[in-house]
């Protein structure tokens, strides 16, 4: 009886263990988990959830909308700025980015390339860029590619997306993408996953940024026995010209904690938007230009007085993540490319400057090019007057703006060596915690340079002093407005406000990034605010602030 | 190994059940029932009464807020450490995922770094990062669970500022054999067993307890919705929790010598062994797998050793002590051999030890009308930590503390200060007063109430990770410290009708915390940690409990807090603004026991700034047991056991989607079955 009742429940008990598959819940009852965001407490301020925003763009021809980016979730968000704080456009749902982000009909994450390749996912975003009243193009990384977004609600817009025919020339090869359809599709994405192939023909040296040979890359095998690597990291684009422009940074990722690159590139695809759908493929003839420095990050459109359309490619130059100047592993340049015959035409050389990821803002009045520094609170400049040379675009080499080559004269203004240097906080973050990082933009006057240090917090406004009046007056000289490069005493200190915590708080908003100037004159094209910038913690937010405009 | 995995899951438990109960089944108690006649002259019986005239004595720590967990009332449910301790006021715990998974204690709204936990003594807190993984002890091994709330630097040392959680494993005094097995959803299963057995010489105790899971669940993804009532919605709905396989293996044996009146020599040994995946957060990328890292993996191998020397007389008995030499060693080895976006694989090995000698000599003594129980220690420590690929550090430390618990006025008042000074060779000394307060104007009631100061020193972690890109340490933080105050009352009200045993007890409490040390994103890459600015937590604990009839237990507690970082009255992440935990027991005593569970979980920050919060959550658990050879014997049975539960729980019945203190998802609605004999 004893044992009869004992092996019945052991029995029993097997069977409820051997059972244990019987599964369990997902947690699906009830409303989904949420996580809500609160408004900030500073009245100018709209939330990008998440930390770090990449970054914002005007959208042209659409006063006072911008395109805003968030990392985590990945999303893109439309505001109407116009106000004291940024309201977004959307009123019910913000779509979210499918897990076939680029439209192909396969999972992101169930493609790879080769049997060595990762799986692809995105895993950050890029700053966008504002292509027309609704539309705006942002990259990603991970999966690398430049996706196409409509406001308001951030849906993914499909373009014609083609894969031109191989070149005779043998200047493009369809199979270098691999990700391109066979054909023609519509698709929400381009891809920006390319195998570059160094060659004698393609002029760029087989080495990393720190010396070591570049291997062949698994999944690029069109040219045996050459070094090869995958592009990755896509990084600021700029459309000009009819031509898409698009930077990849190309980290050397298993190795860049030493700071690894492989050769900067910048992809060139052409754009047609008087399509429908819009028509997008790689440009045949130069799909791809090489960088003079490492790590291109930042690219910006800009023409000149006579008309002509060039592209600034920032190359922020080898960087690790550590502190101090041996954070700058190579010299950063700042590369012309004619937008026109899609060339690079000049570099300017700026020295170990390490110069920041948002591109050069430029003069309204053509005069001034200004970019930060990546790791000090430093500001560099760069006569743009220089692009006014026809000749410039002439000459069969890539010309050298550091004085050197005859018939170009330098175009640094404030380079490495002479860095203007923007005042610290007194109750600033040690630089253990944050040594500095600092972004511009130039006002519609083009009398004022706006000067975000995100260790700090603060906005520092730099005169730029009219030359015609203050060479005049300062140097009794009616030439100083001439000379190229302007004078550094063109430049003056004008003013210092905290804009934020400094770094060294943890819940009080703090690391502005990213600043911008709304087009057009404050007061008369608009009466919101003229100035917007990011602020990357402790959580991500787009805040405006009224710095012309009253 | 998949087929070692598969049959330790099915057929394990079943083999060991059934072979070591057969065998044993057949024993009985030592003790035999003896039959006595007595005559008795009632009229001559002379009556004679005595008083007791030995003064009352101070209770150990009786200023503190402390709950005992009466693991008794848990048995055959098979619950887990952090279930237990999570049901207390006060206490919340943070779990990373499901069963077996990660789960730290924060007390009164601390962090887990400060809370102590201490393992018969031994100071379970790693010298990395300054937590505990509660799954990795499991219940089996125990025999008492008591938390104490507030502020406990005199006793523990650095690291107590939330509070202390004091674990004993069970003693070979008494006989005893438990053996449980368990499986559960997920792919779950566990079994242990503990073994207790005095001798005439040596008293020995021994356990095991194995635990393995698949851990792989469906979770719902988070939406995020925006001022104005906009949403993001994720691409995917939900996601499968992957790569959060788990195997665990703890054993651990006792043993114990009476040397008469030389004391008590006591010797232990526990070893744990985990295997377990980590896939991390759902990193909200674009992904079907959320971003879970699909192959990085931590191997922990702790061991746990300690002789302890009680009971040592001095000066004729006057004063007893407690002598004990521990040694905690810690071994992780993390491997990623594919993380994000194909960086180079990681590769993480490090040895955290820490060795401790300690004395407690205790005196009770009388001093006209006061009676006062001293305790002290001496305590002399060192840490190390090994990193593999980096410089080794040490820490070593001493300290003195003090304490006297003075009875005045019979037992109406006591009062207990105390101090400790403690000292680390790279953090310097500080000396910690601490002053508590009991009224007890009747047998009913106590008023109680404490003010200490206590600190955290900064971990090996916290000031030398060394600089990988991605994280690196601070050698300049200073530690934090806090003045802790705590004021309330419990009351043990007469029965009423049908109502008994109720116990209503309520506590006020703040903590003004400096210094607090936060690792913080310095950039989207790096984290370092920084002294940041002050916090303020303060709150209000509510406790209440009462039987009724013999059928029905209810045990409630309600804790709000307030945590805010200052000057700015930003919440701190991660701690809820109030809980509230309801127990319902019913059913005959011993019999049959009906359990069911309320929790409601209040909205938490999930970001330093504030702007992000998780809105409350309310979760049911429900489970039956049944305690078989009551069961039988009422059929004319007999199982020859002490007692046989046959559990059957089910947890989150409502299958609600919980977030804990990170965002962290956990399983929707689980079921557990399993047996637990005793004998």
């Amino acid at each position: 009886m004893v044992k009869r009742t004992l092996t019945t429940v052991l029995l029993i008990s097997c069977v409820a263990m051997l059972g244990n598959k019987c599964g369990g819940g997902d947690g699906s009852s009830g409303k989904a988990p949420t996580r809500r965001v609160a408004k900030v407490d500073e009245n100018n301020c709209a939330p990008i959830v998440g930390l770090f925003p990449p970054g914002f763009d005007w959208l042209p021809g659409n006063d006072g909308h911008v395109v805003a980016v968030q990392d985590s979730p990945p999303g893109v968000l439309f505001f109407d700025v116009d106000r004291n704080r940024p309201q977004l456009l959307a009123r019910d749902e913000i779509q979210s980015i499918p897990v076939d982000s680029d439209g192909d009909g396969e999972i992101d994450e169930d493609q790879r390339l080769c049997e060595d390749d990762d799986e692809e996912k995105i895993v950050s975003m890029g700053a966008p860029i504002g292509v027309g009243q609704s539309l705006a193009f942002v990259a990603s990384s991970g999966f690398e590619q430049v996706m196409f977004f409509a406001a308001p609600d951030g849906d993914l817009v499909e373009f014609s997306v083609t894969n031109p025919p191989d070149t005779p020339s043998g200047s493009y090869h369809g199979n270098d993408y691999p990700y391109l359809p066979a054909d023609e599709d519509e698709r929400t994405a381009i891809t920006t996953k390319a195998c570059i192939y160094i060659t004698d023909e393609t002029n760029v040296a087989d080495e990393t940024s720190v010396g070591g040979s570049i291997g062949q890359h698994p999944c690029c095998n069109r040219i045996e026995d050459a070094s090869s690597f995958m592009t990755a990291f896509t990084a600021g684009m700029a459309l000009g010209a009819g031509h898409l422009f698009v930077a990849t940074s190309n980290l050397d990722l298993p190795n860049n904690f030493i700071g690894s690159y492989y050769p900067g590139t910048v992809l060139v695809y052409d754009y047609d938007d008087d399509t429908a759908p819009n028509q997008i493929q790689p440009n045949t003839e130069a799909p791809v230009i090489y960088t003079t420095g490492f790590n291109p990050t930042g690219v910006t459109a800009y023409r000149t007085l006579a008309g002509r359309d060039l592209i600034l490619v920032t190359n922020s130059g080898a960087l690790v993540p550590l502190v101090g100047r041996e954070n700058i592993i190579t010299d950063s340049f700042i590369d012309v490319i004619d937008a026109q015959s899609r060339t690079l035409v000049a570099t300017i050389p700026m020295g170990r400057a390490g110069l920041s990821f948002d591109g050069v803002s430029v003069d309204p009045e053509k005069r001034i090019g200004l970019i930060g520094s990546w790791t000090f609170p430093l500001l560099y400049a760069i006569d743009l007057r220089v692009f006014e040379n026809e000749d410039l675009y002439t000459e069969t080499e890539v010309v050298r703006l550091d004085g050197t080559q005859a018939g170009h004269p330098d175009a640094r203004i404030f380079e490495a060596d002479t860095p203007f240097e923007i005042p610290n906080r007194e109750n600033g973050p040690h630089p253990f915690l944050c040594d500095g990082w600092t972004f511009s933009a130039i006002n519609e006057a083009g009398d004022s340079a706006y000067v975000l240090e995100r260790c700090d917090g603060t906005l520092t406004t730099v005169s730029l002093l009219d030359p015609v009046t203050s060479c005049e007056a300062m140097r009794n000289d009616s030439t100083c407005c001439d000379r190229v490069p302007l004078p550094e005493s063109c430049f003056a200190l004008a003013s210092f406000q905290s804009v934020t915590e400094p770094f060294n708080t943890v819940t009080g908003l703090h690391g502005p990034s990213q600043i911008g100037v709304r087009p057009g004159e404050p007061g008369i094209d608009f009466t919101g605010p003229d100035v917007l910038f990011t602020v990357d913690l402790p959580e991500g937010q787009l805040c405006s602030l009224r710095v012309d405009s009253l | 190994m998949r087929i070692e995995r598969m049959l330790f899951r099915h057929a394990l438990p079943c083999v060991f059940a059934f072979g070591l109960m057969l065998p044993l089944a057949s024993v009985t108690w030592a003790n035999e029932d003896i039959d006595v006649a007595v005559d008795i002259d009632e009229q001559n019986i002379e009556v004679i009464r005595v008083t007791d005239t030995t003064p009352p004595i101070p209770k150990t720590d009786a200023s503190a807020f402390s709950t005992e967990i009466d693991l008794e009332r848990y048995a055959g449910e098979q619950k887990r450490l952090e279930d237990l301790l999570g049901q207390a006021p006060g206490v919340q715990i943070r779990r990373f995922g499901g069963a077996g998974s990660l789960a730290e204690v924060s007390i009164r709204g601390s962090t887990s770094a400060q809370v102590v936990v201490l393992l018969d003594g031994v100071k379970m807190n790693s010298g990395r990062g300054g937590s505990v993984d509660l799954s990795s002890i499991p219940l089996s091994q125990l025999e008492a669970v008591e938390v104490s709330r507030g502020g406990g630097a005199w006793g523990a040392g650095s690291g107590a500022m939330g509070g202390v959680v004091e674990l004993r494993t069970r003693r070979p005094d008494y006989p005893s054999t438990v053996l449980s097995a368990q499986a559960a959803s997920f792919g779950t299963a566990e079994t242990s067993i503990a073994r207790t057995q005095p001798g005439e010489i040596i008293d020995i105790g021994f356990g095991y307890h194995g635990f393995i899971t698949d851990g792989d669940f469906e979770f719902t993804r988070i939406e995020t919705e925006f001022p104005g009532g906009v949403i993001l919605r994720p691409s995917t709905k939900s996601a499968t929790r992957i790569n959060n396989e788990l195997e665990r293996h703890n054993g651990h044996i006792n043993i114990g010598v009476d040397l008469d009146h030389a004391g008590y020599l006591f010797a232990q040994q526990s070893i744990v062994h985990s295997l377990h995946g980590e896939s991390g957060l759902d990193r909200e990328v674009v992904s079907p797998t959320a971003g879970q890292q699909r192959f990085a993996e931590q191997r922990v191998l702790t061991s746990v050793s300690q002789v302890r020397w009680e009971d040592i007389a001095f000066l004729d008995g006057e004063v007893t002590a407690t002598a004990s030499l521990s040694h905690r060693l810690e071994r992780s080895k993390f491997e990623d051999p594919k993380p994000t976006l194909g960086a180079t694989a990681i590769r993480d090995k490090f040895d955290d030890t820490s060795t401790a000698l300690a004395l407690r000599p205790e005196t009770i003594q009388t001093m006209g009308d006061t009676v006062h129980r001293i305790t002290g220690e001496v305590r002399l420590e060192r840490d190390r930590l090994d990193p593999s690929g980096a410089s080794s550090h040490d820490r070593l430390g001493a300290s003195v503390s003090l304490r006297d618990q003075v009875l005045l006025f019979g037992d109406l008042l006591t009062i207990a200060p105390g101090v400790r000074f403690n000292w680390t060779d790279d953090t310097g000394s500080r000396l910690l007063p601490s002053i508590g307060l009991v009224l007890e104007p009747a047998s009913w009631i106590a008023i109680k109430g404490n003010v200490d100061q206590s600190f955290r020193n900064p971990t090996f972690y916290d000031l030398f990770l060394p600089d990988r890109g991605f994280a690196s340490g601070n050698p300049d933080l200073d530690p934090e410290r806090a003045l802790n105050y705590d004021i309330g009352f419990e009351l043990k009200l007469p029965s009423r009708f049908a109502i008994s045993n109720a116990q209503i007890g309520a506590s006020v409490f703040r903590s003004d915390v400096k210094n607090s040390i936060i690792w913080v994103l310095v950039s989207p890459l790096k984290i370092r940690p920084i002294n940041t600015d002050d916090a303020k937590i303060e709150g209000v604990e509510l406790v209440a409990s009462f039987d009724v009839g013999s059928f029905a237990t209810l045990i409630a507690n309600h804790t709000e807090l307030r945590a805010v970082s200052e000057p700015d009255s930003v919440r701190l992440p991660g701690r809820p603004n109030r809980e509230t935990h309801v127990r319902l027991e019913v059913g005959p005593p011993h019999l049959v026991k009906g359990v069911v569970e309320f929790q409601r979980i209040g909205s938490f920050t999930v970001s330093n700034g504030g702007s992000y919060t998780v809105p409350s959550r309310t979760s049911w658990n429900t489970s039956v047991a049944l305690e078989l050879c009551q069961l039988a014997g009422k059929l004319g049975a007999d199982l020859h056991l002490r007692r046989l539960w046959l559990n059957v729980a089910i947890d989150n019945v409502g299958n609600v989607a919980i977030r804990d203190s990170l965002s962290f998802p956990q399983p929707g609605r689980s079921l557990r079955v399993g047996l637990e004999a005793q004998w």
